[in-house]
């Protein structure tokens, strides 16, 4: 976000956010506290943060529910834009909060009587970044969904079109001109325009799902991309000078030249991460990945404020999702010695005892 | 960044009335050379007309403080003209979405033209800059209008940042190709093709393509470097 017009130099206490020392920026959690810190925190006001869909599009929905619950949870305004589902239901679906932290912070007592290996104690990376005295991200539920109550009460914006589009002047396809116009008017209502002075400064979560995807009826190809670029362009220009964030999905599989609108989209964005499922795929069946549920690859990392991009320290990352929450974590092999699993390489059983060929049984002496 | 400076040559060689084609593949930041370059010219006490159309003025200005100059004290001296569609387009979003599109872009146009001719009034010496042109595409410019831009530019120093892709037949690529005959200096980072490395952020070429000055100073036609940022380490 472009601070130097903001009026007032010192930069304002927000509810929700924290900030980053590194890039004097004033930072938002994205719901999961993994992914916050792996993208350097979180998510700075005035950035895009892009997730590339998966095939079928329902971790990335699960990322953007987290998103959105986190806005909900700290008492920040929400709008929220979809043409694929109901927003009403993406709004309803928000998982609840955890309000009970002893459930998370304390290990059970089985864990406390074992001792890390002596060179992986200092591996855990404490975020000494400044909160203000107050949380920076929450955990989920996702097995509860947030009470109907909290959901009428909480400032949230809806913005739903299922009517066939139109061409107009600047856009091929009208929907995205609609779109642009809640997204202004919004900004405009709540004055989160970095030039006005509100008496409560808040910061506006804006979360568009399935940005693009074939339900936003473009007649081609060609005339898609064009609009999905220019609205991105837009947008990204409304969030610099505001304050607000914004979290879209995109489904990347469905264009026709995935990879280059993909990196087209990449460009406009701040923050962008593809998720790769392993639903129909070989890796479903890889022993290597039975843990997890696919791949976070990172496409984009921050480089707002510096010349070089954040470094996270490990790039191999996958998902899974338990019954409970979404777990982004360091893919690591699965031990060589696991009693029945073998990996696909390992093609002879290693064996113990006095026999010297692999090949004969256990009790052969 | 001297050391940069050094190893693109711009130190040394009288930089008026050429231009710098920065091609920025995919997936590396060319940053650390657009900051070498403003630094170049505020040593050689030159005027900065910088249009930007990637990122704010605040990134810049942060970005410059690491490296010694202070660009919102230097605009308000008016050593550093700024221009930013961006701000442009974010404080008249009510006009646009109902405007042409090609309006939009002639808008910005006459505004860039406008502060231009304003600047190059005043000072002789004068570097623009431009970050990022292949954004023009994104709001629905054609290459005829964006070749007309540049050839307009061209009048003083200029420096142009191209975003490229993979994909020969893209805007941005054939624009750049044409940059590329064009430049006297044309400058790629490309990301390293075995992905990322902790150790290397990407590869550098340096192309000078004007003999004189490659005899002068005996460098070679390409120049191809590895490139880290360092900024990575300190924190």
């Amino acid at each position: 976000m472009d601070l130097s017009t903001a009026k007032g130099n010192r930069i304002p206490f927000i509810p929700g956010t924290k900030p980053s020392i590194k890039n004097s920026q004033l930072l938002i959690s994205t719901g999961i506290p993994s992914l916050d810190h792996i993208i350097g925190g979180g998510l700075p006001l005035g950035s895009l943060f892009l997730i590339e869909e998966d095939e079928y599009g329902t971790y990335a929905k699960i990322m953007l529910q987290y998103f959105m619950a986190e806005g909900v949870t700290t008492a920040q305004p929400l709008l929220i834009g979809s043409k694929d589902v109901k927003t009403s239901r993406l709004a309803s679906d928000i998982p609840a909060v955890i309000t009970d932290t002893t459930s998370i912070n304390q290990p059970s007592n089985s864990d406390e009587q074992m001792k890390i290996a002596w060179r992986y104690q200092n591996m855990k990376v404490i975020d000494t970044s400044p909160t203000g005295g107050q949380v920076f991200g929450h955990f989920y539920d996702l097995t509860k969904k947030i009470e109907k109550e909290v959901i009428e009460n909480a400032n949230i914006t809806q913005w739903y079109d299922d009517s066939c589009p139109e061409k107009n002047n600047s856009f091929n396809n009208a929907t995205y001109s609609n779109l642009l116009k809640c997204i202004q008017e919004t900004l405009k209502k709540g004055q989160y325009s970095i030039s006005e002075t509100p008496t409560k400064r808040q910061v506006l979560r804006i979360a568009i799902h399935c940005l693009g995807s074939r339900l936003w009826c473009s007649d081609s190809e060609d005339d898609s991309c064009q609009d999905l670029l220019k609205f991105l362009y837009y947008f990204r220009a409304l969030l610099r000078y505001s304050y607000a964030v914004g979290v879209i999905t995109v489904p990347t599989q469905c264009f026709d030249n995935s990879n280059i609108i993909a990196q087209r989209i990449e460009h406009i964005s701040d923050v962008a991460v593809r998720l790769e499922s392993f639903a129909g795929s070989q890796k479903e069946t890889n022993p290597l990945f039975k843990d997890y549920h696919g791949l976070l690859h990172l496409r984009k990392m921050l480089a707002l404020n510096t010349i070089a991009p954040h470094n996270p320290e490990s790039r191999d990352l996958v998902f899974k999702l338990r019954r409970k929450k979404f777990v982004i974590e360091v893919l690591h092999l699965p031990p060589e010695l696991s009693d029945t699993i073998q990996r696909e390489q390992d093609e002879t059983i290693p064996q113990f005892g006095c026999s010297s060929l692999p090949d004969k049984n256990l009790l052969d002496f | 960044m001297d050391s940069v400076s050094n190893v693109l040559g711009i130190d040394k060689v009288n930089m008026d009335g050429k231009l710098i084609c920065i091609e920025e593949q995919h997936d590396t930041n060319a940053n650390f050379v657009l900051s070498s370059i403003i630094s170049n010219a505020l040593k050689r006490n030159y005027e900065i007309c910088f249009v930007l159309f990637h990122n704010t003025m605040n990134h810049y200005h942060n970005m410059g403080t690491k490296f010694g100059y202070n660009l919102t004290l230097l605009k308000e001296k008016g050593k550093v003209t700024i221009i930013e569609p961006m701000k442009i387009i974010a404080f008249n979003m009510e006009y646009i979405y109902e405007q042409t599109a090609n309006n939009i872009v002639h808008d910005i146009f006459v505004i860039i033209k406008s502060e231009l001719d304003k600047i190059i009034q005043s000072n002789e010496h004068v570097v623009i800059i431009i970050d990022d042109l292949s954004h023009i595409y994104n709001f629905g410019c054609n290459l005829k209008e964006s070749i007309s831009l540049i050839e307009y530019y061209n009048v003083s120093q200029l420096c142009v940042v191209m975003h490229t892709y993979k994909d020969e037949n893209s805007f941005s690529n054939i624009l750049t190709h044409g940059l590329k005959y064009i430049a006297h200096l044309f400058i790629k980072t490309e990301p390293l093709e075995t992905g990322y490395s902790s150790n290397a952020s990407g590869n550098i070429t340096i192309n000078w393509k004007i003999d004189d000055v490659r005899i002068k100073y005996n460098w070679p036609e390409i120049v191809k470097y590895k490139f880290t940022h360092p900024v990575h380490r300190l924190y």
